[in-house]
This record gives C-alpha cells, structure tokens and sequence, in this order.
C-alpha cells in the first residue's frame, strides 16, 4: 500500500489502517518529541496531538514531501506549541496556580518517572540538559533535534525545517556553541 | 595536544547524552487509546468544552475584565482633572471679572 493509498484509507475512516499508521509512525513522532522534552510525560502528549492532527488534516497532505517529511513537521510544530505554551504557563504560574489542580500542573521540569531502567544519574542528566535546552532558540532547537537526535541528514532537517542545508549546518553548529555556554554556566553553579 | 579539563569532558557528555535521550523509544500504548478518545468525540459532535478550556476561558475574562476598569479608571482620573482645571480656571476668571 502506497502512503497515499494509506492516508486515502485514513481519511475515509478505516481504523485499521488508522492503527496501522500509529505502529508504523509512533516511535518517530516519539523520539522527536522526547529530544524536545525530555520527558516521557510531554513526549506522550506530543504523539497523541501529533496523530490527532494527522487524523483531521490527512486530506492536506500533497505528495510534494515524503510522508515522514509531513510527519515531523507537524511534529516540530506541535513540539514548539508546546514550549511556547510551557512557557507562558511558566510566565503566568502565580494566576494558573490559582486555577490548577494538581494533576495538570505544569511538569516542564520533571523528568520522567516512569521509565523504570533510568538510574538517577540520567534523570539528573536529563534534567540538566533540559535546562540547556530550554535557552535555545526554537530554530537551533529545532536543527540539534532532527539531525542529532534523530542522526537526519543535513538535506532532510532543512526539507523539514523549510530551509537550506547550509542554514541548518549554521544552526547546528550555533547551538552547540550555545548548549556549550550553558552547560559550562551549569557546571560552575553546581561547582559553587 | 591539549588534554581537556573536568568541565570540558563533562560539558561534551551531556551534549552526547542530549543526543541520544535515554527514555525508551515508544510511547505507550494508553496513548492510541487517547488519540481514539479524542477522535469519536469529534465525531460525536461532542463540543463541550473541558474543564480546563473553561479555565483559561475564565482566566481570558478576568484578564479582559481587569484591562476595562484600568482603562475606566484611567479614563475617569483623566476627566476629573480636566474638571479641576475648568473649575480653577473659571475661579481665577471670575476673581479677575470682580476686579
């Protein structure tokens, strides 16, 4: 079954291929979206917007890109939204608190707990990474993700990222640069 | 060859470890069930709003609600003086008029 063939089922409402899509794409989506968070928790949230999305707009898709392509795209899209979102929430946390339950507090800065094998030390790590990670600017993010984490080439991250190769090499190699800076900061405040 | 001090080697494995997340690489299979969920609502026509839409409608209003007695208020300050300085100017004229 071709992708398109596969989506025209989609649209038409079969289930199964529906589910079919989800074994196929989920693991994506979630590496993706656990290389912005770092946490399983927002990962999760992450996937299930994603494959809602893809449900609503699969009538969209137009063959110019591959599906994957399609995919992270609205992966990085839904990703962003939720940091933006995180963020604001962060910004208004005295007002949101008062509104809040306790279940749905803002969990940006927990890393995740229900992954049994993790020791501590990773949880501290990815902690800490996520704090460096926070400072980046989407777009370096965004590149550092697609080509670090998900190891896509240069060509691919900038077909995703709508730009050229050599902007995304830029990007790259800024937000290393940066993630260096902050990490260094990070490790001579605990050093104090 | 320079050898890399104790934060250069740390500062490189946490970009390594940034690289390659250590969390498992599937998301749970509660989550197709939530996706399911969200989707035969929509189908339903189900439009009611969650609680937590509510929330963030509530606080948009409160938001929204404060911005018009600040704009009131400044509005208000902003007419008194102007009455004020009516009054102070009518008194001096009727002073200067007795004169």
């Amino acid at each position: 079954m071709t992708e398109k063939e596969l989506l025209n089922k989609i649209i038409e409402g079969d289930r199964k291929a529906f589910t079919g899509f989800y074994d196929k794409f989920q693991s994506q989506v979630f590496r993706t979206a656990i290389g912005y968070f770092h946490n399983h928790y927002d990962a999760e949230e992450v996937v299930q917007d994603v494959f809602v999305e893809v449900h609503r707009s699969a009538s969209k898709f137009d063959n110019k890109s591959s599906l994957s392509t399609w995919l992270y795209r609205i992966t990085v899209n839904k990703s962003i939204d939720k940091l933006r979102f995180q963020k604001s929430v962060k910004r208004f946390s005295f007002l949101s608190s008062i509104f809040s339950d306790e279940e749905n507090r803002f969990r940006e800065d927990i890393p995740d707990s229900t992954n049994h094998g993790i020791q501590a030390d990773n949880k501290e790590s990815e902690k800490i990474i996520h704090q460096a990670m926070n400072r980046l600017p989407e777009t370096q993010r965004t590149a550092f993700v697609l080509t670090q984490v998900e190891d896509l080439s240069g060509k691919e991250a900038a077909e995703i990222m709508k730009t050229t190769s050599k902007a995304v090499e830029s990007l790259i190699q800024r937000a290393k640069a940066n993630l260096r800076k902050e990490l260094g900061k990070i490790y001579d405040n605990r050093r104090k | 060859m320079k050898m890399k001090n104790e934060k250069e080697i740390w500062v490189e494995n946490m970009i390594r470890h940034a690289s390659k997340p250590s969390s498992t690489s599937n998301a749970q299979e509660s989550v197709l069930n939530k996706i399911y969920n969200v989707l035969d609502k929509a189908e339903n026509g189900n439009n009611i709003i969650s609680f937590k839409q509510f929330k963030l409608a509530g606080l948009v209003a409160m938001l929204i609600l404060a911005l018009n007695i600040g704009i009131i208020g400044f509005t208000m300050i902003q007419k008194n003086n102007k009455i004020e300085n009516t009054t102070t100017y009518g008194l001096n004229t009727y002073n200067l008029d007795l004169y």
